[in-house]
């Protein structure tokens, strides 16, 4: 049994990780949990009959923590891993994004490289049985990737954090919308969503197509979204995602056409735990195959991943966790660069 | 009251659309006083000019392949009606699309296509079309922002005055292909599949209440283009077909164009 310490007490902790580790609960266990004064992580912790503290000094030099995950604002992540490697932590999980600048991927990527501190990062996409499958069908096909789209409406959040977790009433004023009309606020809303939201998707991407050549368009999406286009290694992407107030169950699905081939991901909803993904392959003959789905889900797996990595029955890939961050901060900079040249959308 | 059809050339679903609505159509001689259904493979214009020339009350162009230089003089030169049937545009899907939307504002649209180099042109036509009716903007061509087209494929973001932006991803295959796919995202959402080698034709209507498959339209599609026709003639409806089908054609030969 390891002990994870949790810095951060926000809903992707109250209604995503501890629901999850309570999955993994013959493997892992919550010891600690961190908040910078809410009391939330007193509140998530009391149940557990884990530790609670403010800041992260306690939790990081609290003996019973083997194991960190990382889930404070995004650009905090990369203060919080380098503090975790000070301490000699023997695991890190960190939220997505890794780092919100090419400086600080490096910084902490050679941090945990050098200390021999396994680092993973929760893209919880990338680590779904049903991406596997994808893969394996696409290297049997022989990779012929010819574009890639990822397109997403998403309902508000709440609906699925109350089909897993009973959450405070929060106490901030919903945020207003912001001023898409302003190619600034545009390109910042727009970059902060490349790395909060596509990244879900961008290493699986970066596994079709690595070498990120360019934005070729980029623009807001009222109320909350974007719609980017670019080319990475020759292959056409287009991302389009948007927050609405209401409407139908979550949609995410990545499209790949591969060959003559159609191969459709689509993944469940962020938060529950519906198994994995469904992949469905319409193929030139014409046919259409869906696959199985499996009980599990990226966010419990990407949990075992890490055990795996600290058990050292896998081993981390320092470049390929950089390679990803770098491919994220550089393909959300071209796109807040193009959205500042050419007007917000 | 029937009304007289002249078909120019072999246009056998049309025969067949016509015995079944014997209430509404018969079959005629010329185009003097007709509706004068054109056969749309090559320059079909100027099967159109010749019926306009000999007394076409109206226009129906069936699957136009592809669009005449200058559409707008076209509409001008042919001075009727001109209706024109799209596979992947059927009017009765759009009609449904729209109705289904029931005032609720789109908030953006994807159009997905596979097609062969050969018929890109038609396929990322159609998908230009569905943006432009959904998007809700103004007539007209669209501003288009163009990612660089690769071998195999390209992006494109459209934006119609006072409309919402649409987003496109072209596939292009060696062969085979013809897939076009639309996901309109907004509080009540639409999802149009069209794969035409798997006989699927398909519109979802999705809400916070779940999703509903629009029943199938079981008319064959030239009968109902035949009965449409005859609908707006009889009504004196305007019609925009030809003049969006121009610029939905200029729209993907911009997207296209290396």
């Amino acid at each position: 049994m390891r002990g994870v310490g949790i810095i951060g007490a926000g809903p992707g902790v109250a209604a995503l990780h501890l629901p999850t580790l309570a999955r993994l609960a013959e493997r892992l266990r919550v010891v600690h949990l961190a908040d910078r004064g809410s009391g939330r992580a007193a509140a998530l912790a009391e149940p557990l009959g884990a530790a609670a503290s403010e800041g992260t000094a306690a939790l990081l030099a609290d003996p019973a923590v083997e194991i960190v995950a990382i889930c404070s604002p995004p650009d905090e992540h990369a203060g919080h891993i380098l503090a975790c490697v000070e301490a000699g932590v023997r695991a890190i999980l960190c939220e997505k994004p890794l780092a919100t600048n090419a400086a600080d991927a490096r910084a902490v990527v050679e941090a945990c490289r050098d200390a021999g501190i396994p680092l993973l990062v929760a893209t919880n996409h990338v680590y779904d049985e049903a991406w596997d499958r994808a893969k394996r069908y696409l290297v049997a096909l022989g990779s012929d990737v010819r574009s890639v789209s990822v397109t997403v409406a998403l309902p508000p959040n709440g609906r699925y954090h109350s089909a897993v977790a009973e959450l405070a009433p929060s106490a901030a004023p919903p945020r207003g919308a912001p001023d898409l009309g302003d190619p600034d606020v545009a390109a910042a809303v727009v970059r902060q969503l490349v790395l909060g939201l596509a990244v879900h998707d961008l290493p699986a991407i970066r596994d079709l197509a690595p070498d990120f050549e360019g934005v070729d368009f980029a623009a807001a999406v009222a109320p909350l979204g974007y719609s980017i286009g670019f080319r990475s290694s020759g292959v056409p992407v287009l991302l389009d995602a948007v927050m609405l107030p209401d409407g139908p169950d979550a949609f995410w699905r990545l499209s790949i056409g591969a060959g003559a081939d159609r191969v459709d991901v689509e993944f469940p909803p962020s938060f529950v735990h519906a198994g994995s993904a469904t992949v469905r392959v319409r193929s030139a003959e014409p046919r259409e195959t869906t696959y199985r789905r499996d009980g599990s889900d990226g966010y419990v797996r990407e949990w075992l991943a890490l055990a795996e990595l600290l058990d050292g029955v896998t081993a981390m890939e320092p470049h390929e966790l950089l390679d990803d961050a770098l491919f994220a901060i550089g393909l959300a900079d071209a796109a807040a660069a193009a959205i500042r040249a050419g007007g917000a959308s | 009251m029937t009304a007289p059809v002249f078909l120019t050339g072999d246009l056998p679903a049309y025969r067949v659309a016509i015995a079944s609505l014997s209430h509404s159509a018969a079959r005629a001689d010329g185009p003097a006083g007709a509706l004068a259904v054109i056969r749309g493979d090559g320059a079909w214009w100027e099967d159109a000019r010749r019926a306009a020339a000999g007394g076409a009350v109206a226009l129906l162009v069936d699957e136009p392949e592809a669009a005449p230089t200058d559409v707008p003089a076209l509409r001008g030169e042919l001075g009727v009606p001109v209706l024109v049937r799209r596979p992947s545009l059927r009017s009765g899907i759009v009609d449904d699309a729209l109705r289904s939307l029931d005032g609720s504002a789109l908030r953006s649209v994807v159009a997905e296509c596979q097609a062969s180099f050969a018929d890109a042109p038609r396929v990322v036509r159609d998908a230009v079309g569905w943006m432009r009716v959904l998007t809700g903007g103004a007539d007209g061509a669209p501003a288009v922002l163009r990612g660089r087209p690769g071998r195999h494929g390209t992006t494109a973001r459209l934006r119609w005055a006072g409309g919402v932006g649409a987003s496109l991803i072209v596939t292009l295959v060696a062969s085979g292909g013809g897939l076009l796919r639309v996901r309109a995202s907004g509080e009540t959402a639409l999802e149009i599949d069209l794969d035409a080698p798997m006989g699927r034709s398909v519109l979802g209507v999705g809400t916070s209440a779940g999703w509903l498959m629009t029943p199938p339209r079981h008319e064959q599609p030239e009968r109902e283009a035949l009965r449409r026709a005859l609908e707006l003639v009889r009504d004196g409806s305007p019609t925009g077909d030809l003049a969006g089908f121009g610029a939905d054609a200029a729209t993907a030969a911009t997207i296209l164009a290396r």
